[in-house]
């Protein structure tokens, strides 16, 4: 019986084991020797060259500037949708009449595509009749370039980011919030402690972990951004909003320069894994003291 | 504490509306002027200062949407791929996670830490291997080129991995012992047990192949394999059709998403929080 139900195990991981190296394992591998060669789809040429595209990599200007970019896109993603988060959360576990509606109308941007999103706040900062500038004209101010400008596109992805990640990352801090023992909440009352008092000082120490999960999960999400960025602005004007992701599907599918992209995608690797290690080792620090997730 | 004073409290309990609102105003505002300039004329949609809604509404920009962007066959497109492979991730991941979990196979420590890895490593990384492989193998432009990669899921494994084993398992040992065999394990303990672990799954997988842009954008080129985001972008980006049109492009397009989430609001919430937990 045993020995059937052993048997039995293997034939049902055969297919998910298949497939995951098929598909995960092996492009991984695959993709770190790519990087190691100068192989062209267009020039067909296929030579070992060692780490020369690393060289190229790092003696590129729009390199840099993407990296510049992406680097923007991640911090200020990040911090957006950890403040907004917390409010939206805060918001959402208060006992209302009809949160349940209001649950909903937060969840909306979550639930669509990039390209509804992308369509929308091109529509609505449109420079000539956009409603965005027909409020600022309203107010009294200059009408703005916004996605033209190569000052303002990327802030303003990067708003649009902030605005469409919110509802996913309340989810976890109401989580957290619903998971703060009410005895704490209790013992303060008793002190005779008033909402502020209670929020920073039992509140927000108690949601610091999952602050710093909700971070490096936004930054890893921001990283891998190309959707927005690809439909909105294209990477313009001027490389303002080009972003690694989008340098990497330049070279490997644009000039087909496998190679060269294999090695952008293998410092895109480097990069997440360092913020997944990162996460892992201040978590379990975190979690050492606290004793919270 | 201050319940000496029901009318202080009422108006308090009343103002919390207040932010409470303005923020379902700021997440629905933008859907609001999408739907309401795609039913406005060309004119209207580009006049200044814009109407709030349209003076006379017309279905005009969606006739034309629909037949130009070609949506009943991008919506079929989208379909198939997505529900192949939200059956395929559904029944593998269930296979493999029944298999660590249930049978207790040997080297299941070593799986889950494979399956950790695979959540780990960006998907990104695999775009090129994977779009040569299709290549070679001449899937280029095809829909088993699309799925192929999408047929199993890490996360998948995962999640129902951590799903039966909150499951009382006592009752299959019990069950085990009275002679029921594994296929009556599966189908009359398991499975009824995991329905809503696997209705979650069975949402999120969903939602997220059909959302899903990058892939399906190297793997298509041609006009009638496009899925819903691609065939929007793709006559966004040929066409440069004027706002009224593109913005009833993504009224269509958001339409079978947001059906989805109504109905499958709470599964929809719990893969969100199942997906935290991965990373």
């Amino acid at each position: 019986m045993f020995r059937k139900r052993m048997v039995l195990g293997y034939v049902f991981l055969l297919p998910f084991l298949l497939h995951f190296s098929i598909f995960v394992i092996y492009p991984f591998l695959r993709t770190v020797l790519y990087a190691l060669t100068d192989f062209n789809l267009l020039t067909m040429q296929d030579n070992f060259v060692w780490l020369d595209n690393f060289r190229r990599l790092f003696a590129d200007d729009l390199f840099f500037r993407a990296l510049k970019n992406t680097a923007y896109y991640v911090l200020i993603d990040g911090t957006g949708v950890v403040v907004f988060g917390l409010l939206m959360a805060l918001s959402l576990n208060l006992k209302r009449k009809g949160i349940g509606v209001f649950r909903t109308m937060y969840y909306l941007p979550v639930v669509v595509d990039w390209v509804i999103v992308s369509i929308v706040f091109m529509f609505i900062f449109e420079p000539t009749f956009g409603i965005a500038n027909y409020v600022l004209r309203t107010l009294g101010l200059q009408p703005q370039q916004f996605l033209q400008s190569s000052t303002q596109a990327l802030p303003l992805i990067t708003i649009s980011s902030i605005w469409k990640g919110v509802g996913y990352y309340a989810v976890f801090y109401l989580a957290a919030l619903q998971d703060i023992p009410a005895m704490l909440m209790e013992a303060a009352d008793i002190d005779g402690a008033n909402a502020l008092q209670k929020f920073v000082y039992i509140t927000l120490p108690q949601l610091a972990p999952i602050s710093l999960f909700v971070i490096i999960m936004a930054s890893i999400g921001s990283l891998k951004g190309f959707d927005q960025f690809y439909i909105m602005t294209g990477g313009g004007p001027a490389r303002s909003t080009t972003t690694i992701m989008l340098y990497f599907y330049e070279h490997a599918f644009g000039y087909t320069d496998i190679g060269y992209g294999a090695s952008v995608a293998v410092v895109f690797t480097v990069f997440v894994l360092f913020f997944v290690l990162l996460q892992r080792l201040l978590l379990s620090r975190m979690s050492g003291s606290s004793g919270n997730h | 504490m201050l319940t000496n004073n029901p009318a202080k409290k009422r108006l308090r309990y009343l103002l919390s509306y207040l932010p409470l609102s303005l923020y379902a105003l700021v997440c629905v505002f933008p859907f609001f002027w999408m739907l309401s300039s795609a039913f406005k004329q060309v004119s209207e949609v580009m006049a200044y200062p814009p109407t709030l809604l349209p003076t006379a509404p017309i279905v005009d920009n969606f006739v034309q949407a629909w037949q130009t962007v070609n949506f009943s066959r991008n919506m079929l497109n989208s379909l198939l791929i997505t529900c192949v492979s939200t059956a395929s991730v559904v029944i593998t991941s269930a296979m493999a996670a029944y298999s660590m979990v249930v049978l207790k196979v040997r080297g299941s420590g070593v799986l889950l830490s494979l399956v950790f890895l695979g959540l780990i490593i960006p998907v990104q990384t695999s775009f090129i291997p994977i779009f040569m492989l299709s290549n070679r193998l001449g899937l280029i432009d095809t829909y088993p080129g699309v799925i192929l990669p999408y047929l199993t899921s890490a996360f998948g494994v995962f999640m129902l991995h951590q799903f039966f084993k909150s499951l009382p398992l006592e009752l299959v040992d019990a069950a085990r012992i009275d002679g029921l065999g594994e296929f009556g394990i599966i189908c009359r303990i398991v499975l009824p047990l995991s329905k809503s672990g696997i209705i979650t799954l069975i949402i999120f997988t969903f939602m997220n192949v059909w959302k899903d842009f990058f892939w399906p954008f190297l793997l298509i080129n041609g006009a009638d394999k496009r899925t819903v985001p691609l065939g929007v972008v793709a006559f966004w980006k040929a066409d440069s059709p004027h706002y009224g049109i593109i913005l009833a492009a993504a009224t269509i397009s958001m339409l079978p998403l947001v059906l989805v989430f109504a109905i499958f609001q709470k599964q929809f919430v719990q893969g969100i929080a199942f997906s935290g937990i991965k990373q």
